[in-house]
């Protein structure tokens, strides 16, 4: 072994790392050469000085400095961070999609919402109508056999608001044409008749009135009446009341003039 | 003699007394709430204080008709003076109509919360008929074929129905449903009841109504050969186009935004509406 390898392996051989036949021969030519002897003892008391000194603890300060270039450190990069180019940004589809889609709901919830309850409100009036003219109708029936003349009187007006009134609704009133005690309530249920001159039933009520009244005013009413709807049925019993002595004067004028109107 | 004097004079003061009692019947209302009158003649009713039936002697007022034209004595038109005479001692007076409950000539009967008063003596006799009756008392009042009828002060329903005879209305409030064929119906209102309608007729005769002028209500006025005449502001609604011709000439308005309905009809008759 040569001066060269023994400086090689001189570390090793310190802190005895070696093989039991390299370190043989290490030490060998230790003793034989001076110059590796002198290599070895400067090299062994390094390594002995090494350890006897003491581990040194960094200090706060230290600590501290550190720290403080790190953020720097980290700051500096930040500023570098560099922005992706937009182009590279993809149109953002799916929050649209679902920002669009929200849109939609609210408003066909909205206009959902609004035609039903719309539907609801007009299914509500035309039952409300309904009901109303139910509760006249029932009033009337009601009404319409009261002891006060008045009341019947009030009870046959109801029947203006009726468009088309139902068939007992007429046969009442009929009934109070043609045999309610007070002449008023008769009157006022003729004129309340002669707004429904299309009813068949209405038609023969006056006709058959015609000759069972003998009241001024309600003849004059049901001649009015039947010459306004043409009737032709009713000249023959109109005739028949020009014939009849009881009545007065001024209902043949009437009489004269409607038949003359009948064409 | 003395003794027998005062005897005499007391029988001649009790038999004054029963008289004047016979002249006057009176009969309690209660649970009445309907009077229905049926007579001849002419009835005049007035508002009283108690709730009692009272007849008495019919007394001509202003009410009846001008005084200032007429000569005759009022006192004097008694046809019934004669009645009291000494044929009918110890007789009773029957009648066609219904027993005579009352010894005034009248039949009372009562069917539930209605009394039902008929005169049973003839037009010819009983001349004028004079009943006092609480004034929310429910009237309904016949005065057959010439018969006339006046109400003063009632705030409750009338129905009256003539012939010939006039209806005079009083300081009444209705609800008032009155028909008179030939007669003239004059009806003065202290205030309108707006529960349910008015409603005034006339075949052939005048209606002649006094309103206040502040009164709610939905007119109709109908003359079909007539002119109504009015001193109230009629706002008549413009209708356009032509009129039937023979239709019934009608005017429906409203007083004061509308209220109770009120009618106005005569056939050949004027209608005429005045505003107090």
């Amino acid at each position: 072994m040569d001066c060269k390898n023994i400086e090689q392996h001189i570390v090793d051989y310190i802190d005895r790392q070696l093989a039991s036949e390299e370190a043989k021969q290490v030490e060998q030519h230790i003793e034989t050469c001076d110059d590796c002897k002198v290599l070895y003892d400067e090299t062994n008391l390094l390594f002995s000085a090494f350890k006897n000194v003491e581990e040194v603890t960094p200090s706060d300060k230290l600590r501290e400095g550190f720290y403080k270039l790190l953020e720097e450190e980290k700051q500096l990069l930040d500023t570098k961070v560099v922005q992706l180019p937009k182009e590279s940004k993809e149109f953002p589809w799916k929050y649209a999609f679902q920002v669009a889609a929200s849109i939609v709901f609210v408003f066909a919830g909205y206009f959902f919402g609004s035609h039903t309850t719309r539907q609801d409100t007009n299914q509500e009036i035309s039952a409300l109508q309904k009901e109303t003219i139910e509760l006249r109708e029932g009033m009337m029936l009601a009404m319409i056999e009261n002891q006060s003349p008045s009341k019947r009187i009030q009870a046959v007006s109801f029947t203006e608001s009726f468009v088309k009134p139902d068939v007992k609704i007429l046969e009442a009133l009929i009934e109070r044409m043609q045999y309610d005690g007070n002449i008023n309530v008769r009157l006022a249920a003729a004129e309340a008749l002669s707004e429904f001159p299309e009813s068949a039933i209405v038609k023969e009520a006056f006709i058959e009135a015609l000759t069972t009244q003998k009241d001024p005013s309600l003849q004059i009413a049901i001649i009015q009446f039947l010459v306004n709807i043409q009737e032709k049925r009713a000249i023959a019993p109109m005739q028949q009341l020009l014939e009849h002595s009881d009545t007065p004067d001024f209902i043949k004028e009437q009489v004269n003039s409607g038949i003359s109107q009948i064409i | 003699m003395k003794r027998t004097g005062i005897i005499l004079n007391l029988i001649a003061f009790l038999s004054v007394v029963f008289t004047y009692a016979q002249e006057d019947y009176t009969k309690s209302l209660n649970g009445i709430t309907k009077v229905q009158i049926e007579t001849g003649t002419t009835v005049k009713i007035i508002a009283g204080t108690g709730n009692e039936l009272k007849f008495s002697k019919y007394e001509h007022d202003e009410l009846d008709h001008n005084h200032e034209n007429c000569d005759h004595e009022h006192d004097a038109e008694c046809y019934d003076c004669d009645n009291d005479n000494d044929r009918a001692k110890g007789l009773k007076a029957v009648y066609s109509g219904g027993v005579d409950n009352t010894g005034f000539g009248m039949s009372i009967s009562q069917e539930g919360s209605v009394l039902r008063i008929k005169d049973l003596k003839s037009w010819m006799q009983r001349n004028g008929l004079q009943i006092t009756l609480p004034k929310t008392m429910d009237l309904h009042i016949d005065s057959g074929n010439l018969g006339t009828a006046i109400v003063v002060g009632f705030s409750s329903e009338i129905e009256v129905n003539t012939n010939v005879g006039n209806i005079t209305l009083k300081n009444v409030t209705g609800p008032i449903t009155a028909h008179t064929s030939t007669g003239t119906i004059e009806v003065d209102f202290s205030s309108v009841n707006q529960s349910s309608p008015i409603t005034l007729s006339s075949s052939t005769g005048i209606v002649d109504v006094s309103l206040p002028s502040n009164t709610k209500a939905n007119l109709e006025l109908r003359s079909t050969m007539g002119t109504i005449y009015t001193d109230f502001d009629l706002q008549k609604p413009s209708k356009d186009g032509m009129k039937v011709v023979g239709s019934t000439r009608k005017i429906e308005t409203q007083l004061n935004n509308g209220g109770v309905k009120i009618v106005l009809r005569s056939s050949t008759g004027n209608v005429y509406l005045r505003k107090k």
